[in-house]
Order: C-alpha cells, then sequence, then structure tokens
C-alpha cells in the first residue's frame, strides 16, 4: 500500500531527517510509528500523504505520488494530525460540508461513534468543544470517512481516561482487512493492545519494522524479581513490579510485547537489535 | 478527466467556501450595501455620477485587494494549510474556486450591491429628511458600459498580482503585495526620469509641463489609436496571465 525507496528529505538541505529510507506498509495492519521527539515521524506521515515533498528517492500511496495531491488518492487517506483545525461549524454541518469529499463515508458509523465518544448533540459549535471533544469529533470522522489509509498523529492526547479505552474499541471495531492503519505516538501504553506492526525511526533511519508476532517470536519479554533475571538478557529494567528483561527467544515461547520496554531496549542496544532482526 | 476537473467536487468547495466564510463574508456584504445606499447622499453635496462611481471602485479596488490577498490565507497556517490541502480535490480545482471567487464572484457581488444600495437609497430617500434636496439617483446611467471597460483592465492587474501575493506572503499579505506592486511603478518611474535625464539633460520647469502635455497626448494617442491600445491590452493580458502562472506554480508547490 505504502511504498517509500530510498527517500531523502531535510527541511534544510545540511540537515536531512532521513537518509535513503526505505519502508514498506500493508494493508491489514495496525502499524504504530515510534520513535523519539524530532525523529521523523510527523515528516514521514506528511510525506506519505503528500504535503511534503521527498529531495530524493520515491513515496508510492497505492501507486499514486503523494505530491501530486491526486484527488482519487487524498479520497482514500484521511490525516488526524495531533494539531487539531476544525472550522466554526456544527457538528451536523461539518459533516454535510467534508463528507460528500469521501465517497465511503458512513453516516450511520459517525453518528454511532458520536453515541459511544457520549457526545449527544450534533449541533453543537465544534469550536466551542473542549480539545477531547473535538478530537473525539475528529476520530469519529475520520474512522466513518472509511478511507484505505487512516493516519493518526498522536490520536489519544488530549482524551481522557474512560475515550482511551473506547478509543481501543472503536478503532478496533472500524479496522478490516483493507484498510492501513498508522498511528504515530509516545503514549504506547494507550494503543498498546491495538498496534500489531512497529516502526520504529532513529537517526534518519528506520531501526525497525516489523508485526508484533515477528518481534515476539524473536524476543522474549519476562518479568523477573530484583536480582533473578538472567546476565545473557539483552536489556533489563527495573521497576516497583520487578525486573523487566528482553531475551533472546531461542525457545520459541510465547510472552506479551511491552512496546516501551522495546523502544528502550532497542535505543540502549541498537546494534545488536539491527543484527538480530537481520537474520 | 476526473482526477483533475469534477464539477462535483468544484460544488463541493464552493459550498464549503460559503459555509466556513459565508457569515464573515455577509458582515462586508451588508457594510457595502450600506456604504452604497448612503454614502453618496452624505454631506449635503450632490450625489453625482461620480461621486457614486468614485466610490464604486475603491469598493471594488480596495475592498478585492484585501478579499483577494486573503484567498488562501489558510494554506500558510500549519493546521488549516494541513487540512486544507487534505481536502480531497485537485490543485487545479482548488486554485480555479479562489480564482473564480476573486475574479467573478466578488466583482459581481460589488456591481449587484451596488445597484441594490443605490435603489435601496433611492427607496427610502423620500422618508429620509436630509436625502430630499437629492432623493434620486439614476442607477442605470452612473455606471456606463465605458466605465466598466476601463475598470475591467485595472481589476484583472490588481486581482492576478494580489492572488499571486496571497500565496506569496505568509503574513500581511495585503500591505506586502501593495508595498511590492508600489515599488514596482516607482521603479518604472525612476526608469523613466533617469531616461529623460539622460536624453535631455537638467531639465527646468517649462520643460517639464511640455514633457506633462507630451504625455497627456500619449494617453491620448494610446486612446484613440487602435495599434497602441492593442498593443495596451496585450501588454496587461501579459502581466496578468503572467501572475496567474506564478501563482498556480506557488500553490502547486506548497508544502506545510
Amino acid at each position: 500500500m505504502i511504498d517509500i525507496q530510498h527517500l531523502s528529505f531535510g527541511y534544510r538541505t545540511q540537515n536531512e531527517i532521513f537518509q535513503d529510507l526505505t519502508l514498506q506498509l500493508g494493508a491489514g495492519h495496525i502499524h504504530g510509528l515510534l520513535g523519539k521527539n524530532g525523529a521523523g515521524k510527523t515528516t514521514l506521515l506528511k510525506l506519505i500523504s503528500g504535503t511534503l515533498f521527498p529531495y530524493n528517492g520515491n513515496v508510492s500511496t497505492f501507486g499514486f505520488t503523494p505530491a501530486k495531491r491526486d484527488p482519487m488518492m487524498l479520497q482514500d487517506i484521511y490525516f488526524l494530525p495531533e494539531d487539531l483545525f476544525l472550522p466554526a461549524l456544527s457538528i451536523q454541518s461539518y459533516v454535510k460540508v467534508y463528507a460528500p469529499f469521501y465517497p465511503h463515508f458512513d453516516y450511520t458509523q459517525f453518528d454511532s461513534i458520536l453515541q459511544e465518544f457520549e457526545i449527544a448533540s450534533k449541533t453543537q459549535k465544534i469550536h466551542t468543544l473542549s480539545h477531547g471533544q473535538k478530537k473525539k469529533v475528529q476520530i469519529a470522522f475520520s474512522l466513518a470517512a472509511n478511507t484505505r489509509l487512516l493516519i493518526m498523529d498522536e490520536p489519544t492526547n488530549g482524551l481522557d481516561i474512560p475515550a482511551k479505552s473506547q478509543f481501543r474499541r472503536i478503532v478496533a471495531n472500524a479496522f478490516t482487512e483493507e484498510r492501513c492503519i498508522i498511528i504515530s505516538t509516545h503514549q504506547v501504553r494507550d494503543l498498546h493492545s491495538l498496534i500489531d506492526y512497529i516502526t520504529i525511526l532513529d537517526e534518519h533511519d528506520i531501526v525497525m519494522s516489523h508485526g508484533v508476532e515477528e518481534i515476539t517470536k524473536r524476543l522474549l519479554f519476562k518479568w523477573y524479581d530484583v536480582g533473578e533475571a538472567p546476565v545473557d538478557a539483552l536489556y533489563t529494567e527495573e521497576s516497583i513490579k520487578g525486573v523487566a528483561a528482553v531475551l533472546e527467544n531461542h525457545q520459541q515461547a510465547e510472552s506479551k510485547l511491552d512496546i516501551e520496554i522495546l523502544f528502550n531496549a532497542l535505543f540502549a542496544n541498537k546494534d545488536k537489535f539491527k543484527e538480530l532482526f537481520k537474520k | 478527466m476526473n482526477h483533475f476537473f469534477s464539477f462535483y467536487r468544484i460544488k463541493q468547495l464552493a459550498i464549503r467556501y460559503l459555509a466556513e466564510r459565508g457569515r464573515r463574508d455577509l458582515i462586508i456584504i451588508a457594510a457595502y450595501f450600506i456604504a452604497f445606499a448612503f454614502l453618496p447622499r452624505l454631506g449635503g453635496g450632490n450625489p453625482s455620477d461620480a461621486s457614486t462611481s468614485s466610490l464604486f471602485t475603491l469598493i471594488l479596488i480596495l475592498g478585492g485587494m484585501r478579499f483577494t490577498a486573503r484567498i488562501f490565507h489558510e494554506i500558510h497556517q500549519p493546521a488549516s494549510g494541513m487540512h486544507f490541502l487534505h481536502i480531497p480535490a485537485s490543485r487545479l480545482e482548488k486554485f480555479l474556486l479562489n480564482g473564480v471567487l476573486t475574479l467573478l464572484f466578488y466583482p459581481v457581488v460589488c456591481l449587484l450591491l451596488y445597484y441594490g444600495g443605490t435603489l435601496f437609497g433611492n427607496l427610502i430617500a423620500p422618508v429620509v429628511p436630509s436625502f430630499l434636496n437629492y432623493p434620486v439617483i439614476d442607477v442605470s446611467s452612473i455606471i456606463p458600459a465605458a466605465y466598466l471597460k476601463k475598470m475591467i483592465p485595472q481589476y484583472l492587474i490588481c486581482q492576478a498580482t494580489f492572488f499571486a501575493g496571497s500565496l506569496f506572503f505568509k503574513k500581511h499579505p495585503t500591505t506586502k503585495t501593495l508595498i511590492l506592486f508600489t515599488s514596482f511603478f516607482l521603479a518604472v518611474g525612476v526608469i523613466q526620469l533617469i531616461v529623460i535625464k539622460f536624453l535631455w539633460g537638467d531639465i527646468d520647469p517649462m520643460q517639464n509641463g511640455a514633457i506633462v502635455i507630451n504625455s497627456i497626448d500619449l494617453f491620448q494617442a494610446i486612446e484613440s489609436s487602435s495599434l497602441l491600445t492593442g498593443i495596451k491590452y496585450i501588454s496587461i493580458a501579459f502581466v496578468t496571465a503572467f501572475f496567474w502562472f506564478v501563482a498556480y506554480f506557488k500553490f502547486k508547490e506548497k508544502q506545510v
């Protein structure tokens, strides 16, 4: 669905964010795009959706060149940005104005998502809503648009605790094998159960891009009491709960991926992890 | 064809424009209506054809500059720019709609408001004591075809320049384009002075007067000669087309 080949990009030519980056993202997955602050997550999303143009290399989204902003491509992409822009319209007017641009927009689905988010009245002016409520309206619209590619930049920022679990449920329900959802986030705990493919960016390049199944096939995530973690662990992290350890999964044992620990482990020992996933 | 141009999408973009900016435009429309209805009759002077036409010129050109210079305002802000560029319509459709809004919608609405406002002024004049002296303005005669013919090229150049300005300047596009526009004509004036000085040396007041008379003659010559008029219109068309092309390529390359 998304094919990036040898991409180079920087806001200034001397300071490139990406150098020769190659990445493929397929349908049927909820991709988690992770990286430190300034790693280029939002920039990559903008390159995929066509609001930024690469210096070198190719980006292809459903076979289109995003920089051309072809309406056939745009009607199949919804970008939910971190900084929301919502015009001074009521919710129902917003839908009336923007839904016709998306041929697969489902009005019933939009209403039911709003209901689930406990937004009762569609006559409310969007700009008078709280930040969290605005986000809920945008999330509802983005999912009801039923685009093949849904890009969400920090979608859980500003959502209250119940809304975060509602969000997970709603996204899981709206997900189909034909869709590709990319979620860029720092709040990995909020989306832990949702993401099934992880892409981690660092220093101009992709450090890791694998499915959760593939990761847990190669890595074992285990908790130990303090002092009991094996010495050959790739990474250990102490907390009140004990010691979280990441080990090579020689025995193909089953474990539950902890994205936050994986992220920390990767940055503590990047070369080792790269080598491990090359095999 | 559907990839680049669809009347359906243009219609949707127009609906979006009216929904989001309609209320603001309505306030401006009301202000223009009131201005056309009352201003020509205020101050006790005769609301002559000339004064009404100059108010129309002022609103058409100055208001048009402001309206056109802000037409792409939203693409310069990161959040609204992202929002606008992601709307599923082609670059050509978005560009064309804004072009039509500034090139046709604004002047036509101005013209309608002018006639509407003046008629409304005529209608209420008998009941407003201060209007009793000059109650009726002949709407049909005050904007003759010749006046409109003169105004159209002026508006075309202004529209094209400020349209490009709205894409090039993130902040204060009206002022910045106006400064550039003025600077350009000042530069042309300075070049003319240099040429004159080079050709005739220092100029005394008598010579200066002669140059002014000559330039008046030149304007008259342009008006009366079909060749010179043709050159004038070709130059206007060239400048207008140039700014339209520049604006389109700037819009195509816009990144947020």
